[in-house]
Parts: C-alpha cells; structure tokens; sequence
C-alpha cells in the first residue's frame, strides 16, 4: 500500500451530489476530523513552501517579522512620553514591556485572521483546478501565521526578561499558551470568512480597516483595571482578542488575570467555530470555488 | 464498449452558470451558504441563468478514453470539471471510483518564487508521496528534461517550460482517472510526443476524459466519443461519427464559398465548400496588377492554424502574364485528414516575398478515415508475387 493509500488519499470511491442531498454534518465532521492529521501535515508543509518562496522575494527577509510590533511599540512610547510615565491600569509596570507584550499576542490573533484571506486568495486557483481539502489551507495559514509569531514571542519574552518582570518558566509557559490560543482563534474566525472574501473583496477591506480599531479595543495599551465601573469594562470580554492579550499579558508579568472566563468562553466557541466552517466548506467550496478568480 | 469497471459515472446531472459576473457571485454566495446549512438549493433558472449541462447520463469504464467533441460554449469543459468533482452539480450525482488525475490548468497553484524542484516537492506532499518524492522528482527529470533550470526559480522559466513543469507535476503518479483538457499541445514537438506516449500508457489502465478541439488529438487516442451540443449529449459511441458532427457543425452557417475579394488577390472554390476524402478539389485565383515575374501560392491550414497544404505556381512551370489575371487549379486528389481547413491565396513577386493575401475561404472534407496524420495519401499498396493472401 502506498504513503497515498494509507493517508486516505486513494479514493475508492467519492459520490457528488446536487447540493444539500447525501450528506450530513456529523459524517462530514468525522470525516474532517478522520483527516485532520493528514490536512494538516498537508498545509503545513504548504506553509513552509510558500514561506521560502516569499523570503526569497524580499530583501530584509525576517526582519519583517518584527518590524511591525517594534514600530507598534516605538508609537506607543512616543505616545507616553508626551502623555505621562503611566501605563493606564497598570502603573507599576515599564511602559514599553507592557505594550510590546499586548500587541504581539494581539498580532498573533490577528495575523491567523488576515492570514486565511491570503492563503485563500493565493491558493484560489489549487482549489479551482485540483480539487483539496478546505482545512489544508485553514493549516496552511495558520502555520503561516505562526512562524511570524514565534520571533515576535520571542522579542516580547526578551523585553520583559530585560525588565525582570518574568516570575519564572511557569509564566513563560502560560504566555505562549496564550498566544498561541488567539492564533488558533483568530485563524478559526479568518478560515469562517475568509472563502467569502475571496469572491467579496469588502469582507476584507472590512476587516483590515477594523484593525486598529479591534487593537485598542483588546486592550493593547491598558488594563481592564482603567474601564473599572463602566460599560467598557463588561464590553471589553466581547471584543475576541482581548481576552487572550489581558491573560497572557498577566500570565507573563505576574498580575492576576481577570478575563479568564472570556478566553474559555472565546476558545471554546472558536473550536466550534473552525469546525463547523470545516463542515460547511466541505458542502460548499465547489460551489465558491467555482467563481474564484 | 469495454468491459471494465465503471470507474465515472453521471446520474442525470445539471449545471447552471450566470451570465452577469455580479449576479454569479451573489448566487454563489447565496447557494453556498444553503449548501453549507444543509438547504437544498433551487433547482430553478434565476435571472441571466442559463443551463450548461441538461441531462447527462454517462458512465466510463476502465480502459476508455472518451473524447468530448462539441464547439465552444457546448458544456465540454464544464462536463469534464462536473465528472471529475471540481464542480458541483445543481440536479444529479457523479461517482468516481479511483484516483484522479487532473491534466486541466496544468500551470495553476505553481509558486514563481519557488524552484521547479520545490514546486514538485510541494505538490508530492499535497498528493500524499511525500515519502517517494525524491523517486517522483528523478522520474519527472527524465521526462521533463529542464536540466538546470529544474533548480532555478519558476518565475525565470519560459511558457513552455512552465509547461513541461506543470504537464510533468500533474502526471507525476497515475490515476485511475485521468481528466484531460486540452493540454497535450504544450512545449515543443519532442516534448509533444512523450507528452501523448505517457498519456496512452497511462490510459490503458485509467478511465480517461479528454477535450480537445484537435479532431486529430481525438482520432489519435480516443477510443469512444461524444458529440454535446448545448450542454446535451447528442452523440456517444463511435469517435468518427462524433468527428464527422464536430465538422458539421463548425461549417453550420458559415460562408463555405464566400468569393470574397481582396484589392490584390483573391479565392474561390469551384464547387461546394464540402468534398470527400480522396476527390479531386477544384478553385479559382484571380489576381489584379500583377507585376511581372509573380508568382502565385495556394495555402491549406487546419483549425490550429497549421499549414497542411502548399501548392506554388511557380512549381507547375507556370509563368504568369503581368496586370489582371485569373487561374483555375485543380488538385487531382485531396489526401488531407476529414476535417476543417481554411485556404488562401498568397501573391508573391518575382523574387518570392508575399506581397498579398486573400480571404481565407473555409473547407470542408468529409470522410470516416481517424488516422493520426494529416495527409493521408492513397497509397498504391501491392503484395509481393507469390505472398497474397486471400
């Protein structure tokens, strides 16, 4: 039996019907996750492809991976110089520490999301001409996404080392757990849209022009303490992001975290999320995919 | 028909297009989410809908290489996209049995940034040989035969490198069925060759779908046809009957004997623009201030555009009086393949460069011949005394 045959990729046989007639959401979920193991070393090494070809394409390579939560950060000091020392809700702690730890897990969440736009897009005509998986490409971005992720974790850890505001490995592993929980949110959020926005450009404008608006919301800059006693304060659980940037943020520094049940309430639903887009991709792509330009 | 197993089958199926783009992506998007909520989509024409594919009931077999023939716009490319699952049906069901592969957009999904070779690397993991990739690259080479470029980045390769890369990546394992849409005509002639050896032996063993507007293509590796018209089968069974309607009907309508003149030269057929294989064809070129020491050409090409037939005044020892002249010609015997080809008249000067052209004037030879050649002369064909056979 080949590697194909044994990965199921050998179809005995495969039965398209007219929409809507034939299958059902649970076959199709354990179909979904049947594959998973294999969709996903499939997108992964997609991932690593096409990250090669584009590092080739560019002249500062990696460092484009940290340029922008750096840049991020040098705005927001410039920022606290001309407002004050305080960081808002959280005075005890360096300023710049703080933001570049909000912001990297913040872009975790939101480089998963804009990263199914592109891998979509990318890929259009692989869907279009060979026939794949949907998750492949869900994999794909979020690996994508992830190895952009890794150096900026890494630039975040090194700052608050720096500051000697870690508490110990324990802290360091929480924050990674974070993070890595808004990739796979945003990655789950972007993979439900992202097919669409392939046909509606709008969806996508729609989206990058939330994002500054989507990172001051997630409390980036501030701590849920400075909302204390307004209706901002209950909001800010319902903006996704945020709950994941306040507790990795408070894992790492060694603050009590207080948004706790908005990232089980915001995992668990993104879990949802991604499989039940994996389910109705598995209906649909032919019929969007059809249309990809 | 073979007896082999039925590896595709179609059960009444339909498929709709819109003609509006705007409209297409809202019903898309509309009939996407019903499919993905379980709903069943309607069935139903909306507005500027228009049914691509009525009524298809086909199965293909284990050994059979059927040939979609049916001019453009008749459903031969959303047939083969519907039976190999890239589209979904609207009423009906396709069942495939096997592996597929897809010989359709054969440059799609390769990364220019990327070398030849990673790009292979990268589609063996998608297929699921990321073990055997090294093998299927060493493979690939012996065929491709990109050399060093098969290291160098996708973006430098020539289109008909490209060609061979994805031609190459899309053949890398073999299926049990094989979709084909006109994509045998890539690269250069030798490549060309190895291109339809590797594709007659795959098909020994596959179910193969092939589309292609080279009636030779078809007769050369089809062993079944299928003649659609308006997204409906109108024929299957015999390829040579599904060529003859074919030629039929790209001649349908069309000015077969338009006598159209041009300022310096022009063509017309003497007869009927249909003749048979093998009959005498017969025409007439007028030439108008012709200047001393010209000279005349008959020019044949079939549908690609190639020449097939090339017939010089000057050959017949001809010498043609200056100012307006006309000629009538005649080719005692037409060898060419039953099909479709344009004719034209090429004015030359004394020392042979073109100095006009007429109208193509369309013609059409009937015939049952599906031999791979172009020209096909009657030979004289005579046993040796003493080895007749009865």
């Amino acid at each position: 039996m080949s590697e194909a045959d044994r990965a199921g990729q050998c179809r005995p046989e495969t039965r398209i019907e007219a929409t809507g007639r034939g299958e059902t959401a649970a076959r199709l979920l354990h179909r979904v996750l049947r594959d998973m193991p294999r969709t996903a070393a499939i997108g992964w090494s997609l991932a690593l492809r096409q990250t090669q070809g584009e590092m080739r394409g560019n002249q500062l390579g990696l460092l484009w991976l940290v340029l922008s939560p750096l840049l991020y950060v040098g705005a927001y000091l410039a920022l606290r110089a001309g407002l004050g020392e305080t960081v808002p809700g959280a005075a005890a702690l360096p300023g710049g520490v703080f933001a570049i730890v909000g912001i990297v897990i913040f872009q975790s969440w939101f480089d998963a999301l804009i990263g199914q736009f592109t891998v979509f897009q990318r890929n259009a005509p692989l869907l279009r001409s060979i026939g794949m998986e949907p998750e492949i490409l869900f994999f794909s971005g979020l690996a994508t996404a992830l190895f952009a992720t890794l150096a900026r974790l890494a630039i975040a850890l090194g700052a608050a080392l720096a500051a000697g505001a870690v508490s110990g490995p324990l802290a360091v592993l929480g924050f990674f757990a974070a993070a890595l929980a808004a990739l796979v949110s945003g990655g789950a959020l972007g993979f439900a849209i992202a097919p669409l926005g392939v046909l509606v450009e709008d969806l996508r404008r729609a989206v990058q022009s939330l994002a500054l608006l989507l990172m001051v919301g997630s409390g980036a800059f501030f701590a849920p303490a400075m909302l204390e006693g307004t209706v901002f304060r209950d909001l800010l659980a319902l903006v996704p992001p945020a709950s994941f940037v306040e507790v990795g943020r408070s894992l790492l520094l060694d603050r009590p975290a207080e948004l706790w049940p908005a990232l089980l309430a915001w995992s668990a639903a993104s879990v949802g999320i991604g499989l039940g887009a994996a389910v109705f991709l598995r209906l649909s792509i032919r019929i969007l995919a059809e249309r990809f330009q | 028909m073979s007896g082999g197993e039925v590896l595709i089958e179609a059960e009444g199926l339909w498929k709709k297009y819109s003609r509006d783009a705007g409209r297409s992506i809202r019903y898309g998007v509309a009939d996407a989410l019903r499919a993905g909520l379980g709903i069943d989509r309607t069935d139903r024409l909306r507005a500027d809908e228009f049914w691509a594919l009525s009524s298809i009931d086909l199965a293909v077999r284990r050994g059979e290489v059927l040939g979609l023939c049916g001019h453009n716009g008749s459903g031969k490319t959303t047939l083969l996209k519907t039976m190999s699952g890239l589209l979904q049906p609207d009423r009906g069901a396709v069942t495939m049995r096997g592996r597929i592969g897809w010989l359709v957009d054969i440059g799609a999904g390769l990364n220019p940034r990327l070398t030849g070779r990673e790009n292979i690397f990268l589609r063996a993991d998608m297929i699921g040989h990321r073990g055997d990739r090294k093998r299927l690259c060493d493979e690939f080479e012996d065929f491709a035969r990109l050399g060093p470029f098969l290291d160098s980045a996708v973006a430098f390769y020539s289109a008909g490198m490209k060609a061979r890369l994805g031609f190459g990546i899309a053949t890398m394992v073999e299926p049990d069925i094989l979709i084909i849409d006109e994509t045998l005509a890539v690269g250069d002639l030798a490549f060309r060759i190895r291109c339809y050896d590797r594709v007659a032996r795959m098909s020994r063993n596959a179910a193969v779908l092939f589309v292609s507007h080279g009636m030779n293509h078809v007769a050369r590796i089809c062993t079944r046809g299928l003649f659609l018209d308006g997204g409906r089968i109108l024929q299957d069974g015999a390829v040579s009957e599904s060529i003859r309607l074919y030629n039929a009907s790209m001649t349908k309508g069309s000015p077969l004997d338009p006598g159209q003149d041009s300022d310096r030269v022009s063509l017309c057929l003497r007869g009927p623009g249909l003749v048979n294989q093998g009959a005498s064809l017969s025409f007439r070129v007028a030439l108008f201030g012709a200047a001393p020491g010209a000279g005349v050409r008959v020019i044949g090409r079939d549908l690609s555009g190639a020449p097939v037939l090339d017939s010089s005044s000057r050959d017949a020892g001809f010498a043609m009086a200056p100012g307006d002249s006309c000629l009538d010609v005649t080719i005692a015997t037409i060898d060419l393949a039953p099909g479709i080809y344009d004719l034209s008249a090429w004015l030359e000067n004394a020392e042979g460069v073109v100095m006009a052209r007429s109208a193509a004037v369309r013609l059409r030879i009937d015939g049952a011949s599906q031999r791979v050649s172009p020209y096909q002369p009657i030979a004289s064909w005579r046993p040796r005394a003493g080895e007749a056979r009865p």
